[in-house]
């Protein structure tokens, strides 16, 4: 043990520098599994810390519409019960702020809160400028916005902005505000005092108000007041009702799902580095072969010789492991600052204990696995070798070795499912990662083979330049498998990127209106459709929306399917009940096709006929003949299910506002309460498109004014976020790639430096050689960038058409891009770390040897 | 004492076979200083390898203080070097990742012997390096690299030191200075020492001197040597060396040695 011990740390001590790549290798990939973890049960713990802050109390209520008087009297009998310490009173609405005093300023629509004097129950309302907040603040038309709306309107603090029909001034910049729930809305956030908001004129009939009653209660009591509240409210159907751990636990499952994900990413990078260890480690046992012979004569057996490199490859890996620790308490903590903001909970940077000890674990192990194969090879090495030069190591059939390459497959296995904690998804990465590496370990081969048979290429440096490729210790393979795996993610999510966005745009040019007007009323309607004529110059199309419930399904009697009898009775009162909306029209619209049934003809009837989507009519197993009876404000309606309709899934800034579940034909509603939804498309942005937003939100303060141009703004935002996100955690892996290539390189460069010495004395010049190591690694930098990019294409094709649903494109500028930078790096590596072999003097050289 | 029977070694060189070693018998007692010699390509090295248990015979036994090491596994033959047998080459086949203390500490440390520290210490003073202990082997001139691979060789006490031309990287004033040095360790220690060189007034230094050609022994005969009784056991051998061509009814003699 003694021996091994000494030799392993000696033979560190000498070769360290050879070796850098192996701890880089490993420190990469162990940086990347414990920063991505570690960020992420940061944002668990995060959530664990500040769920009640989150969701605003330990139990929120909360309606779409105004409190009746019999509700709130219920709820502020538990406000003043012993099951309640604190509560308070919030409602949240979107709405169009305005620079005040500036006729040319633009609305822009923004996500309101007003609060009461007890708000937060939990949590702080944080300043940007570290003021502490206190609801005197927003005392006398005060109002907190987000940096982001500064920016966008051109304002500052002090400044007046005008919301609904009141003027406020911007008293400060909020950094967090609690109570946001799992709010992911890509709009700016504005805070005013509660009383406010009604004197706005934003409470007023027909505003797309909702209003929220938070509750604190004693350690445990939640979930008795929400047991409690539910009951109580058994018959008028709430729109929240639940105690902050509802949300903690979704929150949790959703970013387990998400630390499943980015595991793996990190062992994805892992893995390459796995494969740079397995390569270096099988260089180094290559040029110990002396030394381990040296080793055997004086008397070292297999155990012990291999023991000491086998430790000095687990030192390695642990000094690496640390070495990653320190990278990755860097990244963490810049990944909090961007992250602050952006998400609805505050992340503490730093890194956990149960990631940083899973990191370097997975780090020692994958050492183990990647460098036994090789290590093995010790066994092979004849002492004989100190007196033959010649002495080949008799080959023959290894089980040890057999077992070594099963327990790398079987080891993998058990990493993957360690990280990602689900057999489905290691199956996924196993498949991805083993799939590609044989598709480039093929290409590889095939690559040798066709080079090895170009043998009359034209020019020396050419012939040169390839002949590298298939010499014996060549690294063409290692080079292929780590640079093509590392373009394949990153031209990935390029592509995926461009894909998503091209959509947005896609929708954008094709929308027949980009400006959307939501709760016109009734009385409304006219005047809405003349000022929007007047301003956007086209002729807008509202729509109907009917507020309803389905209270029963009344099934016809030849429809008793077996999918209908299998529905319970609870089943199906969950599926009914809920409030929806409803509309009328004569036509279906685009995207939509009839899968049972018969559509209407364009014309009314008194008779009511729905038709259903296919989800929904699926849920309740409903067939054509059907009825349901609707509630529509206290009216009771019986309706016939007379088609089915198949909507295509498609992403659209609007198609949240106008598909409907359920359609009638019209006539049977034309006369019940309704508002309308218009759409016209406006001018180009500028002055007379904000003009439009101004005028129509003077008008109609209660109507609510979408810009599609600011949502596909605001989610071109975020999605140039997440794939920067997803870009960040996929560049390590391309480090991981990038830093492979450069030890593959240095592996072979005392081979190249021999025959550099031998070419230069030949009398070739340093510009000669460095063209034949251009051509070497461009030639393998455009294979591994081909290949990256042709399974990026197929990987992207399918995610769009299976997963995401829509449109894909060949875009073969992300494409040639991808490759080309691929080849550039690939040349530039090749070339940089063969640097002194092309400066070295021959002499020196030659005499070593 | 080491003992060969009918060895020999044949290669296969592409599609031909080739005997580098032919039927060879031979008896070294303890505490023999034999040289072997004879022209590039006679066997001198695939002798010395086959001795040393670095490679097998294609036929015949080796024994080395009664052990078949012919029979005996890698590891085991491993054990047995580390146990019995010291090396020293011609170029040197020092560790360069170690220092020269370190170098000689090695095959104590892998042998598990007590107070190897002190033991490499003191062979370090001994060749004359106990300064340069802390020096990698490239700082190191020729020299002083074969005195440090001398002290290695005589690290574990061997029974049997094996040299394959020991001089031969050096100068004459460094080469006669090694070998001094490797004679006088050797008659201290009272190893048995295979020498192999090239040089004929090394080789006459010896007790023994076998000459090889093409694999074959062509001549065995004991030397004047150096006259000063440097092997202390010279003439006390009761056995002698045998070879096919000396007379077969000596051979029992061979066996009942061997036993």
């Amino acid at each position: 043990m003694n021996f091994v011990l000494n030799m392993a740390w000696r033979e560190m001590r000498a070769s360290w520098h050879r070796l850098l790549l192996f701890f880089l290798c490993i420190a990469v990939g162990v940086g990347s599994i414990v920063s991505l973890r570690s960020l992420i049960q940061n944002i668990k713990a995060g959530i664990g810390r500040e769920s009640r802050a989150m969701w605003g109390g330990d139990v929120r209520v909360g309606l779409n519409q105004p409190w009746k008087p019999e509700t709130r009297a219920t709820l502020e009998r538990y406000s003043n019960s012993p099951m309640v310490t604190a509560y308070t009173e919030i409602l949240e609405t979107q709405t169009m702020v305005i620079a005040a005093g500036d006729p040319n300023a633009r609305p822009y629509m923004v996500q309101l809160r007003a609060a009461q004097e007890q708000f937060p129950l939990y949590g702080e309302v944080q300043m940007a400028d570290g003021a502490r907040y206190s609801h005197a603040i927003l005392k006398e038309r005060g109002v907190l916005v987000q940096s982001g709306l500064l920016g966008t309107l051109n304002l500052k603090v002090g400044d007046a902005i005008k919301i609904g029909q009141l003027t406020f001034t911007i008293r400060g910049v909020m950094q967090f505000l609690p109570g946001n729930a799992m709010e992911f809305r890509p709009l700016q956030r504005v805070l005013v005092d509660f009383a406010d908001a009604e004197a706005a004129g934003l409470t007023a009939a027909g505003s797309r108000v909702s209003y929220g009653w938070l509750f604190k209660t004693p350690e445990g009591q939640d979930e008795a007041l929400v047991k409690d509240l539910a009951r109580e409210f058994r018959t008028t159907r709430l729109n929240w009702l639940g105690s902050f751990r509802f949300q903690a636990d979704w929150m949790a499952q959703s970013s387990e799902n998400v630390e499943g994900f980015l595991g793996l990413v990190g062992l994805a990078a892992l893995v390459l580095g796995g494969i740079g260890i397995s390569s270096v480690t099988r260089v180094f046992v290559w040029q110990k072969l002396k030394t381990i012979a040296i080793l055997k004569c004086l008397g070292g057996v297999n155990r012990q010789v291999l023991g000491a490199y086998l430790a000095q490859a687990l030192a390695l890996s642990l000094v690496g492991g640390l070495l990653g620790l320190l990278l990755a308490s860097g990244v963490t903590r810049l990944a909090a600052d961007y992250a602050a903001g952006r998400l609805p909970v505050r992340i503490t940077p730093g890194l956990t204990w149960a990631a940083s000890l899973q990191g370097v674990t997975i780090g020692a192990l994958i050492t183990l696995l990647f460098s036994l194969p090789p290590l093995l090879e010790i066994r092979q090495v004849k002492p004989i070798l100190v007196l033959r030069q010649d002495a080949a190591a008799r080959r023959r059939f290894d089980w040890l070795r057999l077992g070594s390459g099963l327990l790398l497959a079987l080891g993998l296995f058990a990493l993957a499912y360690w990280v990602s904690g689900r057999l489905n998804k290691v199956g996924i990465f196993i498949g991805e990662v083993a799939g590609t590496a044989l598709v480039l370990n093929l290409a590889g081969a095939a690559l040798i083979y066709v080079l090895r048979r170009a043998r009359y290429l034209p020019s020396f440096v050419l012939r040169q330049g390839v002949g590298s490729l298939y010499r014996p210790g060549n690294q063409t393979r290692v080079i292929l498998s780590a640079v093509g795996l590392g373009a394949l993610f990153l031209i990935t999510v390029r592509l995926q990127q461009v894909n998503v966005l091209r959509q947005y745009d896609l929708e954008l040019d094709s929308l027949t209106a980009d400006v959307f007007v939501i709760d016109v009323q009734k009385d409304q309607r006219a005047a809405a459709v003349e000022t929007l004529t007047r301003l956007s110059g086209t002729q807008p199309t509202l729509v109907p929306i009917i507020q309803g419930r389905i209270v029963e399904l009344k099934r016809d009697p030849g429809n008793w399917t077996e999918e209908a009898s299998r529905l319970s009775a609870n089943e199906l009162r969950s599926r009914l009940g809920w409030e929806r909306r409803f509309s009328y029209r004569p036509n279906l619209v685009a995207r939509e096709t009839i899968i049972a049934g018969k559509f209407w003809e364009p014309t009314t009837s008194a008779e009511p006929e729905i038709s259903v989507d296919e989800r929904y009519a699926r849920d309740l197993a409903l067939g054509i003949g059907d009825k349901l009876v609707f509630n529509i404000l206290g009216k009771t309606i019986e309706a016939k299910v007379t088609s089915i309709r198949r909507r295509e899934r498609h992403y659209s800034p609007s198609s949240t506002l106008t598909v409907f579940t359920i359609i009638f034909r019209p006539g049977a509603l034309d006369d019940a309460p309704q508002m309308f939804i218009g759409a016209v498309k406006g001018p180009p942005p500028g002055a007379e498109r904000a003009r439009l937003q101004r005028e129509f939100a003077e008008q109609f303060p209660n109507v609510t004014l979408i810009d599609a141009f600011d949502l596909v703004a605001e989610v071109r935002k975020r999605a140039g976020e997440l794939s920067f996100a997803v870009s960040f955690a996929g560049g390590f892996v391309f480090l991981c790639g990038a830093l492979i290539l450069a030890g593959s390189i240095a592996m072979t460069k005392y081979q190249r430096l021999y025959e550099a010495a031998i070419l230069k004395t030949l009398g070739a010049t340093k510009k000669l050689i460095v063209y034949i190591t251009l051509i070497e690694y461009g030639v393998l930098g455009l294979l591994a960038g081909s290949i990256g990019s042709a399974a990026a294409i197929g990987l992207t094709w399918a995610f769009c058409k299976y997963e995401m649903k829509i449109d894909w494109q060949l875009n073969p500028t992300v494409n040639g891009v991808g490759i080309a930078l691929t080849l550039l790096l690939v040349a530039a590596v090749g070339v940089l770390s063969s640097w002194d072999v092309m400066t070295k003097k021959p002499l020196g050289i030659l005499r070593a040897e | 004492m080491i003992l060969l029977n009918n060895v020999s070694k044949t290669v296969t060189s592409g599609s031909e076979k080739l005997t580098i070693l032919h039927a060879v018998y031979l008896t070294i007692p303890r505490g023999q200083f034999v040289a072997v010699v004879g022209p590039s390509g006679s066997g001198k090295s695939t002798l010395l390898s086959l001795v040393a248990g670095l490679d097998y015979p294609t036929t015949g036994d080796i024994r080395l203080d009664g052990e078949y090491i012919t029979q005996m596994k890698e590891d085991e033959l491993a054990r047995l070097r580390g146990a019995k047998v010291g090396f020293i080459f011609q170029s040197f086949h020092l560790i360069p990742s170690l220092t020269a203390y370190e170098n000689i500490l090695v095959p104590m440390e892998i042998a598990g012997l007590p107070k190897a520290r002190e033991r490499a210490q003191a062979l370090l003073e001994e060749v004359g390096l106990r300064e340069r202990g802390h020096h990698y082997p490239s700082q190191l001139s020729g020299g002083e690299q074969q005195r440090v691979a001398i002290a290695r060789a005589f690290s574990n006490a061997p029974t049997i030191l094996l040299a394959d031309e020991p001089t031969g990287n050096l100068d004459s004033k460094n080469g006669a200075h090694v070998f001094e040095l490797l004679v006088k360790l050797n008659r201290e220690h009272a190893t048995t020492l295979l020498l192999v060189t090239h040089d004929h007034a090394l080789a006459n230094q010896a007790d023994r001197v076998i000459s090889l050609n093409e694999g074959r022994i062509v001549e065995d005969r004991e030397t004047e040597g150096r006259g000063d009784g440097a092997t202390g056991r010279r003439g006390e051998s009761d056995v002698f060396s045998l070879s096919p061509r000396l007379p077969v009814s000596l051979s029992p003699r061979l066996d009942e040695e061997a036993t």
